[in-house]
C-alpha cells in the first residue's frame, strides 16, 4: 500500500470511530424531543 | 333544556352539569360551572362537535356530551370598557415589588435557603400558555414550541441564563390538578414529590379566567410562587389592561406582566422568582373560600376537612389545604395517599353531605364554584378587558372558512395537497435535484483523484461504492425532509392543527379514535417518534394505544429516500402520483386496521373532545427556522454515523467470503449467504432477491438505509431495473410503507406501551406488510 492509501485508511478508521462515538450518544428522535433521548433515558433513571 | 339544544350564536347560562367521574371534574375544571355563561359559535362540518365560548376562550365539546349540561335563556353579556363590572379600582396601590419594602417579600416571612442550594423551579401553566416560550427565553434553549394544547409532552430541564445555581423544568401544559390526563398527574407528582423550591405559574393574559384556576390549585400546595401574566402585549394592544397591583395584593404572591415571545418582562420575573425561591416566601395564602359567600357552606366544610386529616396531610407530605381540597373534589389519589381510618372516611363523608346540603351543588361543582366565584371577583376589580381581541376577530373571520360547514374538508384537503405538491414537486424537488447534482460530482472527482492517487483497490471500493453510494444516496433527500417538517410545522404553529382535529373528530371517532387522535397521526407524516410520543396528551389510555398502533402507518419522511428511488427508476412519468397514492395507502391501512381493532381489542368508545381551540398566530420565523436547523442537523447527524456505519458494514459484508477473501461476485459474499436465507419468503412478492432483503433488513436501522443498502450493493440505479420489474417495484414500495418501523420508533413505542406492544406492533406491521404488498402483486398481475 502506498502513502496515501495509508493515510486514508487511518482516516476512515477515525471516521468510524467517530460515528460510532456519537452514534453511542445520538439523540435517536427526530422531532425536537428530548425525551426519545438515550441520555434523557439515563437521565430518568 | 340542555346545551346540545342551543341555537348557534344564542347564549344561555348552565344550570347542571352532568355525567360523573373524571370527565365531569375536567368539565368543571375547564369552566363548565353551573352558573358561567355559554354561547354556541358553530358545530364542526360533519354536525359534531361543537364550539363553545365560555370565559372569553373557545372550547371544543360533542354533542352527547353537551346533553349532560343543563342551560337556561341569558342574555348575551359583551363585557368591555363600558361594563362597570370590569372597571378599573380606582385607587392605586402601592408596588409592593422586590426591593421596595414591599408587602410580599416581608422580612419577618422569610425562611432563606442556606448558600449554594440549588433553586429549582417548576414552570407550570395552562397548555398553550406560552410555557415553552418563557422556558427559552430563561434558559437560552431552543425547544420547539407550537400553537395546539400539548406540544410539550416531556418536561425539560435548564438552568436560568447567568444563574447556574438555578434549574427550571418546563412542565406539560394542565387545566388543573385533578388526575384527568397523565400530564395532570406527572406534573403534580412532579410537585408533590421532587418539591422544587419555587413555581413560576404562566397565565395567559388574554384568557386570564380559566387560566387563574390553575392558580389558585399552585397556590394551595404552599410552595413560593411567582405569576406571569404572559401575552401582555396582545392585551394592551387590545386596549385591555390588568391592575398588577391590586392583582398581588388580592392573591398575595408576586404577579408579573410579560410577553414571552419578545422577552418583556423577563428579567423582572427572573429577580421575582430567584427572591421568593431563596427566602421561601411562600404564598400570602392558600384559602379562597369565603365566610360570607352563599353561608359560609364551602368555607366550613374545607375548614372542616383541614382540621380532620392535619396529621395524615401532614405524614403524606401533602399540604393540608390542598388535600381538603382534593378530598372534597372526590380525588381517589389523595384519599389513597392519606391513608384515614373508617371513622375518619366516615366524617369526610358526612362534611361533604352537609355541604352539598346548605350549598345546593354536588361537592365538585361546590369546589370549581369556589375557585371560580373567587377568580371571577378578583378580575373584576383587577381587569379591563377588551370586548373582543383582534387576534379573536382574526380567528373567527378565518374559522369561516377553514371550519365552515361546507368549506372545511375541501379546504384541508387542499391545504394538505398544496403541502405534498410544494414539498414533492416544486420546492423540494429543485433543491434535491441541485444537491443531488453537487455529490455525483464530488463523487466523480473523489473517483478521479483515488485512481490518480492509485489507492489500493479495496480502499477505493470501500470510499466510492461503500461510503459515496450509501451516503451520497440518502444525502440528496434532505432538502424533501426538511421542507415537510417546515410545511407541518407553520400548520402546527399557526393554531390549524387544532382545527383539524375538531372538523376531523365525527370522521375518528367512526373508526373509534377521537379528533386529537389526528395531530399525532399528521406528526407521524414528519416522523413516528415526535408523534408517538405526542399521543400521550390523550387522556384515555385506550385512545392513546389505539393512535400510537397506527401512527406508523403514516408515512415518515425517511421513508422518502425510497419512494423517490424507486419512482425515479420504475415510474418516471407518475412519480407524483405514485407518491401520494402510497400515502392514502397507509392512511386506508391505518383505518382498516383501527375499524378491525375497534371491534376486537379496542372495544368502547372514543373519549370525549373537549378541547381549546387557540386563536391563529402568525408562526414566528425564528421557531420555525430552529426547527428547521433541527431537522437538517439531525439527519446530517443519522447519514453521518448511522448510515455512515450501516453502508460500511453492508459494504463489508458484500465484498468479503467467510475467509475475508475479496470476492469477485457478490453472490459470494458473506451477505449473499444470509439474506439468501430470507429471501424465499418474498418470492410470491416478485422481490425475492438477496440485495433486496439485505436492504430491507438495513432499514430496520434507518429507513433511508433502503436505499443507500441497495445503491452499495447494486452501484447504479440502472442495476435495479434488472433485478425488479414495475410490478414487484410496486409490491416493494408498499411493503417499505407498511412494514416494521424503525429501531429509533420501536423504542419510543416500547416506551410509551411498554415490550410486548412494541413487539406487537413490529410483527403485526410485517405481517400486515407482507399480506398487502402480495395483494398488491397479485392484482396488478391480475390485471396486466
Amino acid at each position: 500500500m502506498n502513502t496515501v492509501s495509508i493515510l486514508i485508511a487511518v482516516l476512515l478508521i477515525a471516521a468510524i470511530v467517530g460515528a460510532i462515538r456519537s452514534a453511542g450518544k445520538h439523540k435517536g428522535g427526530c422531532g425536537g424531543c428530548d425525551g426519545c433521548t438515550r441520555s434523557c433515558e439515563k437521565r430518568k433513571r | 333544556m340542555t346545551l346540545n339544544e342551543l341555537g348557534v350564536g344564542k347564549t344561555a347560562r348552565i344550570t347542571a352539569v352532568g355525567g360523573e367521574g373524571s370527565l365531569r371534574q375536567h368539565f368543571l375544571d375547564m369552566g363548565v360551572i353551573p352558573g358561567a355563561e355559554v354561547t354556541l359559535v358553530q358545530y364542526a362540518p360533519m354536525g359534531d362537535p361543537m364550539e363553545l365560548l365560555i370565559h372569553g376562550y373557545s372550547l371544543t365539546l360533542r354533542k352527547s356530551d353537551a346533553e349532560k349540561i343543563g342551560i337556561e335563556a341569558a342574555a348575551a353579556s359583551k363585557p368591555g370598557p363600558d361594563d362597570p363590572e370590569y372597571a378599573l379600582h380606582a385607587v392605586r396601590q402601592e408596588h409592593p415589588g422586590y426591593g421596595e419594602g414591599g408587602k410580599y417579600h416581608v422580612k419577618a416571612g422569610e425562611n432563606p435557603l442556606p448558600k449554594g442550594t440549588v433553586l429549582s423551579f417548576a414552570l407550570a401553566g395552562n397548555q398553550n400558555c406560552g410555557k415553552t416560550t418563557l422556558f427559552n427565553q430563561l434558559t437560552g434553549s431552543n425547544q420547539h414550541v407550537g400553537n395546539f394544547p400539548g406540544v410539550t409532552v416531556d418536561r425539560k430541564s435548564g438552568a436560568i441564563r447567568e444563574h447556574p445555581e438555578t434549574l427550571v423544568t418546563d412542565l406539560p401544559g394542565i387545566y388543573s390538578l385533578s388526575p384527568y390526563s397523565a400530564e395532570e398527574i406527572v406534573s403534580r407528582q412532579f410537585i408533590l414529590d421532587e418539591k422544587p423550591t419555587g413555581i413560576i405559574n404562566i397565565v395567559d393574559a388574554t384568557n386570564i379566567e380559566r387560566n387563574l384556576y390553575l392558580t389558585l390549585q399552585l397556590m394551595e400546595l404552599d410552595v413560593p410562587m411567582v405569576l406571569a401574566l404572559n401575552m401582555m402585549d396582545e392585551v394592551r394592544g387590545n386596549g385591555g389592561s390588568i391592575h398588577i397591583n391590586e392583582m398581588e395584593e388580592a392573591l398575595g404572591i408576586p404577579v408579573v406582566p410579560i410577553a414571552a415571545s419578545k422577552n418583556e418582562g423577563v428579567d423582572e420575573l427572573v429577580e421575582h422568582a430567584l427572591h421568593v425561591a431563596k427566602y421561601q416566601e411562600k404564598p400570602g395564602r392558600t384559602d379562597f373560600c369565603d365566610r360570607n359567600v352563599n353561608g359560609g357552606a364551602v368555607h366550613r366544610c374545607l375548614h372542616s376537612i383541614m382540621h380532620l386529616i392535619a396529621d395524615h396531610a401532614e405524614e403524606a407530605g401533602i399540604p393540608v389545604r390542598f388535600a381538603a381540597g382534593k378530598l372534597a373534589e372526590g380525588d381517589p389519589m389523595v384519599l389513597e395517599a392519606l391513608k384515614l381510618s373508617q371513622n375518619e372516611k366516615e366524617t369526610l363523608e358526612h362534611i361533604l353531605l352537609q355541604m352539598e346540603e346548605e350549598r345546593g351543588l354536588d361537592r365538585a361543582a361546590a369546589i370549581a364554584d369556589m375557585r371560580f366565584s373567587f377568580i371571577h371577583e378578583l378580575c373584576s376589580r383587577t381587569v379591563l378587558r377588551p370586548g373582543v381581541s383582534k387576534e379573536q376577530q382574526r380567528s373567527r373571520k378565518l374559522d369561516k372558512l377553514l371550519t365552515g360547514r361546507f368549506t372545511a374538508i375541501p379546504a384541508f384537503i387542499a391545504i394538505m395537497a398544496l403541502v405534498f405538491w410544494l414539498t414533492f414537486s416544486v420546492i423540494g424537488a429543485f433543491f434535491q435535484d441541485l444537491l443531488e447534482r453537487g455529490i455525483d460530482a464530488l463523487t466523480l472527482q473523489v473517483d478521479r483523484l483515488l485512481t490518480a492517487w492509485n489507492v489500493n483497490a479495496v480502499l477505493h471500493s470501500l470510499i466510492i461504492e461503500g461510503v459515496f453510494e450509501g451516503v451520497g444516496s440518502v444525502l440528496s433527500f434532505i432538502p424533501l425532509i426538511v421542507i415537510l417538517f417546515f410545511f407541518l410545522s407553520l400548520l402546527e404553529d399557526s393554531g390549524y392543527m387544532a382545527r383539524v382535529a375538531f372538523v376531523m373528530d365525527k370522521l375518528l371517532r367512526k373508526i373509534g379514535l377521537s379528533g386529537r387522535s389526528i395531530v399525532p397521526m399528521l406528526i407521524g407524516f414528519g416522523c413516528t417518534v415526535p408523534g408517538v410520543m405526542s399521543s400521550r396528551t390523550l387522556p384515555s389510555e385506550r385512545d392513546r394505544k389505539m393512535t400510537i398502533l397506527l401512527t406508523p402507518f403514516m408515512s415518515c419522511t425517511a421513508k422518502l429516500p425510497i419512494y423517490g428511488f424507486f419512482t425515479a427508476a420504475f415510474f418516471p412519468s407518475h412519480r407524483g402520483l405514485i407518491m401520494v397514492g402510497l400515502y392514502f395507502l397507509g392512511i386506508l391501512v391505518a383505518i382498516l386496521t383501527a375499524l378491525i381493532s375497534k371491534n376486537t381489542v379496542f372495544r368502547g368508545e372514543a373519549v370525549p373532545f373537549v378541547m381549546e381551540l387557540p386563536n391563529y398566530r402568525m408562526p414566528g420565523a425564528k421557531n420555525v427556522l430552529l426547527l428547521l436547523w433541527d431537522k437538517a442537523k439531525d439527519f446530517l447527524q443519522r447519514a453521518f454515523t448511522v448510515i455512515f456505519l450501516a453502508s460500511i458494514a453492508v459494504w463489508f459484508l458484500n465484498t468479503f467470503d467467510f475467509r475475508l477473501n475479496v470476492v469477485e461476485s457478490s453472490r459470494d459474499s458473506i451477505l449473499s449467504v444470509i439474506a439468501g436465507l430470507i429471501a424465499p419468503v418474498f418470492r410470491l412478492h416478485g422481490f425475492g432477491d438477496w440485495r433486496v432483503v439485505t436492504a430491507l433488513v438495513a432499514g430496520f436501522v434507518a429507513k433511508e438505509s433502503v436505499v443507500s443498502t441497495l445503491s452499495v450493493l447494486l452501484g447504479s440505479g440502472d442495476s435495479i431495473l434488472s433485478l425488479l420489474t414495475p410490478l414487484s417495484a410496486a409490491s416493494l414500495l408498499c411493503f417499505c410503507l407498511l412494514y416494521t418501523p424503525c429501531v429509533a420508533s420501536v423504542a419510543a413505542i416500547r416506551r410509551e406501551l411498554g415490550a410486548k406492544w412494541s413487539a406487537a406492533v413490529v410483527l403485526g406491521q410485517c405481517l400486515i406488510a407482507w399480506c398487502v404488498s402480495l395483494i398488491v402483486r397479485a392484482v396488478g398481475i391480475l390485471l396486466i
